[in-house]
């Protein structure tokens, strides 16, 4: 768990924190449906707390709109990427990685229903319905790869984290 | 409840979920229709001149319409496959940078903005499709 920390030393980590995000999200950017960014945010907010977690999402998202501008699903990425994190802080410290391999696979699931909200407000229910629904396959797609992927790094990275310590 | 439980419990639910929301695509899902269709292609550039094409098709979707207009005239595309599916990056060797100054390829079908990729948009007799070189604001 998370040391005592300077704010110095908070702001580095939380910079780091988002550039490892970025790179990991840059890396997977040709495989469609692959991503760390849900693994990555899920052990920030096991290893480093909720706050430095909440901090990097919210910096990430930001990043990405720079990056890209702001179009609809970056403006999504500041209300999907950020509750991750919340849900997440509320998985008991006693869990084993399985509760958070599923809460992973279950995020890939609901992602296209969650960035759907953004449609909604901007288009309404039938505009959101039609994108949620068209987008269906690819987030079984995000499901499977996103159990793999916790499954195989969510411990792993824990425990390296841990024993920079 | 023990830890086993909990665990069948959790990926019981997770594939129940998955499986309603299979059954919703299936139920929902934008209908295509087989048979001959005609359709028109129209490609709007950036200095918004427009061609068309007319075709026949047989294609379901309007990617299928798509490769078989790009064997049969001069029309040409390039794309990829991203989070949601088919995306088009260049038509009739325009390309739109997204990255460079937020230029992106829209599609309208029958006038309406289209609220599907090109692979998942049903093509209908006497469609028409519209690629218009867009720049977001």
């Amino acid at each position: 768990m998370s040391k005592k920390t300077g704010p110095v030393l908070d702001l580095v980590q939380i910079a780091a924190m988002t550039a490892v995000l970025e790179a990991a999200k840059f890396l997977l950017n040709a495989l469609p449906n692959v991503e760390l960014v849900t693994v990555l945010l899920m052990v920030y907010t096991v290893h480093f707390g909720t706050r430095k977690a909440m901090c990097s999402a919210l910096l990430f998202a930001l990043l990405e709109s720079i990056w890209w501008g702001i179009s609809i699903w970056t403006v999504t990425y500041f209300y999907v990427w950020p509750l991750l994190v919340i849900v997440t802080a509320m998985i008991p410290k006693s869990e084993s990685a399985f509760m958070y391999i599923v809460l992973a696979a279950a995020y890939g699931l609901l992602f296209g229903m969650l960035c759907s909200l953004t449609t909604l407000v901007l288009s309404g229910w039938k505009a959101a319905v039609a994108w949620w629904v068209a987008g269906i396959p690819y987030d079984l797609i995000h499901c499977v790869s996103n159990g793999i992927v916790a499954a195989v790094l969510f411990r792993p990275l824990v425990h390296a984290l841990e024993k920079l310590n | 409840m023990t830890e086993n439980k909990k665990r069948t419990y959790a990926i019981a639910l997770l594939v129940a979920v998955a499986l309603i929301f299979y059954g919703i695509w299936g139920l929902l899902k934008p209908k295509t229709q087989t048979g001959s269709k005609s359709i028109v292609i129209e490609v709007k550039d950036d200095q918004e001149l427009t061609k068309k094409y007319d075709m026949k098709t047989d294609a379901e979707y309007l990617s299928e319409a798509m490769d078989e207009l790009r064997k049969t005239s001069d029309f040409t595309y390039d794309g990829g496959t991203g989070e949601y599916g088919m995306y088009i990056t260049a038509i009739n060797g325009l390309t739109a940078d997204y990255e460079k100054d937020q230029a992106y390829w829209a599609i309208y079908v029958n006038g309406e903005y289209g609220q599907y990729g090109a692979d998942q948009q049903p093509v209908a007799d006497k469609d028409t499709f519209s690629f218009v070189y867009e720049i977001y604001e």
